[in-house]
């Protein structure tokens, strides 16, 4: 893959890639402006600038993190048009003419990835708190991705025997493939 | 209970639990079983989505806080500039009244100083209303009749001054010039002039001013 990244840009990239929250400042400084007049050109949309700004930045950052930032445009352009869909995709919400207008940013891609992790998110706030937790150990939170946290290690961390963490573990798991299955977006995105 | 026993493998699978021929029929049945392998799948994929989906979260909350704390010191910023611009309008504004003030009183302070002292034949006079005007000052000037002006008996004698200001109480005062008696004195708050017959003064001569000036005009009937 030949990165075509500018010298203006890499220091964006490289204190994203570091998550630090000066470069975070800094892209909010030179780019929120911008991005509010163009939402303030939608008329009728259920979002603000600030929701627009923060979602949109966050897909930029984790598409930078996945190497999905190619460098095809500069950083602030991306950004611009990454929020733009956003604003597009709700201004068009119900009409068909949405999948073609979205096409102008090629590397914003997927967005039915971003909306099934807000599904995740939702559905995450419906298990109870031991659930969450005892998921997210097993899932490897913190760790990188696909990595799991064998159950010798939970049970030594909460204090349980790796039996007890194993019937916790299939409890929640069950719950939560429970109410994966009873969405039907977010099934239909798993299967 | 066939799927809590398959839940029980594929998580076995993922610690590294099954060796040998467990481990080969594990993945044996991930390439021929579909319901098994879509299990498997499904749980990978969960995992790998809970793991994103905690990774947006955080992202996300990560930039709210940097959004707000931007805005805020941008609002500080904002709040700083408009500050600054509100007292620099207010001194503005302040300077402006002044110099109003201060020109319908003769003009600036400095300026006012060097006036009074040219003017010949001028008073400083303190407002009858001290608790108003009381440092303002005013010039009054005598203008008619001049000095040595003749009368003769039956003309109107006209009293002329020239006073800024309407309010004050002016008090004029006729003299016998020869022995310094008060003949006529009236007072009025609002006039700038006054007529007398000469028939109400015997021929001679008179000075007139102002009462508490020290400047004076003389004048005959003849």
């Amino acid at each position: 893959m030949v990165l075509k990244i500018k010298n203006a840009d890499q220091e964006i990239i490289d204190g994203i890639l570091q998550n630090d929250s000066k470069t975070i400042a800094l892209i909010y400084k030179n780019n929120f402006d911008r991005i509010k007049s163009m939402v303030r050109g939608f008329k009728n949309i259920s979002l603000d600038a600030e929701d627009v700004f923060q979602e949109g930045l966050t897909r930029a950052i984790i598409n930078v993190r996945k190497g999905n930032f190619k460098g095809d445009s500069s950083f602030p352009t991306y950004l611009y048009g990454i929020c733009r869909n956003l604003c597009l995709k709700d201004y068009h919400k119900s009409k068909a003419i949405v999948d073609k207008e979205i096409s102008d940013i090629k590397e914003e891609i997927e967005e039915d990835h971003f909306e099934s992790l807000q599904l995740i998110i939702k559905l995450k706030d419906l298990l109870d708190d031991q659930c969450k937790r005892i998921i997210d150990l097993r899932f490897g939170i913190q760790q990188k991705e696909g990595v799991s946290t064998r159950f010798e290690s939970i049970a030594k961390f909460l204090g349980i025997n790796a039996d007890n963490a194993r019937q916790r573990f299939r409890r929640c798991f069950g719950k939560l493939k429970s109410l994966v299955s009873d969405h039907k977006e977010l099934n239909a995105l798993m299967t | 209970m066939k799927e809590n026993t398959n839940n029980q493998l594929i998580e076995d699978y993922i610690d590294g639990l099954l060796k040998g021929k467990e481990l080969a029929d594990f993945q044996k049945r991930l390439e021929t079983d579909t319901e098994f392998a879509k299990a498997y799948n499904h749980r990978i994929k969960l995992a790998n989505l809970w793991q994103q989906a905690d990774d947006y979260q955080k992202t996300k909350a990560q930039i709210r806080k940097v959004m707000d704390s931007e805005s805020k010191s941008r609002f500080f910023n904002y709040r700083k500039t408009y500050y600054i611009l509100a007292i620099a309008a207010s001194v503005i504004l302040l300077l402006g009244v002044y110099w109003l003030l201060s020109e319908q009183n003769g003009g600036l302070p400095w300026n006012q100083k060097n006036q009074m002292a040219d003017v010949a034949d001028t008073i400083t006079f303190q407002m009858d209303k001290p608790d108003k005007l009381a440092k303002l000052k005013y010039v009054i000037q005598l203008i008619s009749p001049e000095n040595k002006q003749s009368f003769n008996v039956g003309d109107t004698i006209e009293f002329l001054w020239k006073s800024p200001v309407d309010t004050a109480r002016i008090e004029l005062l006729i003299k016998n010039r020869n022995n310094n008696e008060t003949v006529f004195q009236i007072a009025d708050y609002t006039k700038d002039h006054f007529s007398i017959a000469s028939e109400t003064l015997t021929p001679g001569e008179y000075t007139w001013s102002i009462q508490d000036t020290t400047n004076s005009r003389f004048f005959t009937i003849k």
